[in-house]
């Protein structure tokens, strides 16, 4: 069954073009792999892309704002 | 015991690679933004080294303790530099590859029809990187000299290729939903042919 679902997802992938987009991700991942010499996150593959990055950052401005309310209010 | 005056030729070589380094990142993200994450990392390692050499200047350390951070500081900057012109023309050349191999040279060259223009760019700048490695003397003027016209001239004319991409995707898309329609059709026929000799 699951081998069914496998193939079903690779036809749909392979429809879409969803193949063609992953394969460029994957792309990336592998030079920033190859690169990176002194980092074992980035040799694992973890990379913040874009819109990740502005996530992480919209999150640390909110932290850092209620951080700076509880000390207000203490 | 150190003073600034002694080491200032060296934080100005810095400061110039420093430079030369943001500039290829700069250049590099117009190719990728991710593509250029170690060559910030090498930074702010060379960042690193700057802060301790200046705390080291500042607790009057011995010059050869940081000279050796300043030397490390510029090689640093020196492989940030380097590492963001080999990170983007390394991802053009994978996505060159992975367009067509998925897409097909035939649909490639439907939406863009300066592939082998693009193609040619990109192989006249790994040559030139290829060259530099050899050429260790020279490295730093060959790589100068991409950075200057080669590599400019590259990334303008993948922005021409990723601007026709979305067109390319739809063909291809257009081309593959053809093909399972004709495997249908074909599959079929073969069935109503098998089915007819049966009854």
């Amino acid at each position: 069954m699951a081998v069914l679902v496998r193939a079903f997802q690779n036809v749909l992938a392979w429809l879409t073009l969803a193949d063609y987009d992953s394969a460029k991700e994957r792309a990336t991942v592998d030079i920033v792999a190859r690169l990176a010499r002194r980092n074992v996150s980035f040799q694992n593959g973890s990379i913040l892309n874009g819109a990740a990055l502005r996530k992480l950052s919209e999150e640390g401005d909110a932290a850092m704002a209620h951080l700076r309310k509880l000390a207000s209010h203490n | 015991m150190s003073n600034w005056g002694e080491h200032s030729d060296r934080l100005l070589f810095i400061k110039q690679e420093w430079d030369k380094a943001e500039e290829a990142i700069k250049l590099a993200e117009q190719v990728c933004g991710e593509v250029v994450t170690p060559s910030v990392k090498e930074l702010r390692y060379a960042g690193r080294r700057l802060v301790d050499a200046i705390g080291k200047i500042g607790a009057g350390a011995p010059p050869s303790e940081i000279d050796g951070l300043l030397h490390d500081a510029y090689f640093d900057c020196h492989r940030a530099r380097h590492d963001a012109i080999d990170a983007a023309t390394a991802k053009i050349a994978k996505v060159l590859d992975i367009a067509a191999t998925k897409i097909g040279y035939e649909v490639i060259l439907k939406a863009y029809p300066s592939f082998s223009l693009l193609f040619g760019q990109l192989n006249l700048v790994r040559s030139r990187i290829a060259v530099s490695r050899g050429d260790r003397e020279n490295r730093e003027r060959v790589y100068a000299s991409i950075e200057a016209v080669d590599f400019p001239a590259l990334a303008k004319e993948y922005d021409n290729f990723k601007a026709a991409e979305p067109i390319m995707k739809g063909l291809a898309k257009t081309e593959r939903k053809r093909r399972v329609l004709n495997y249908v059709i074909g599959i079929a026929g073969l069935l109503a042919t098998i089915f007819s000799l049966l009854k």
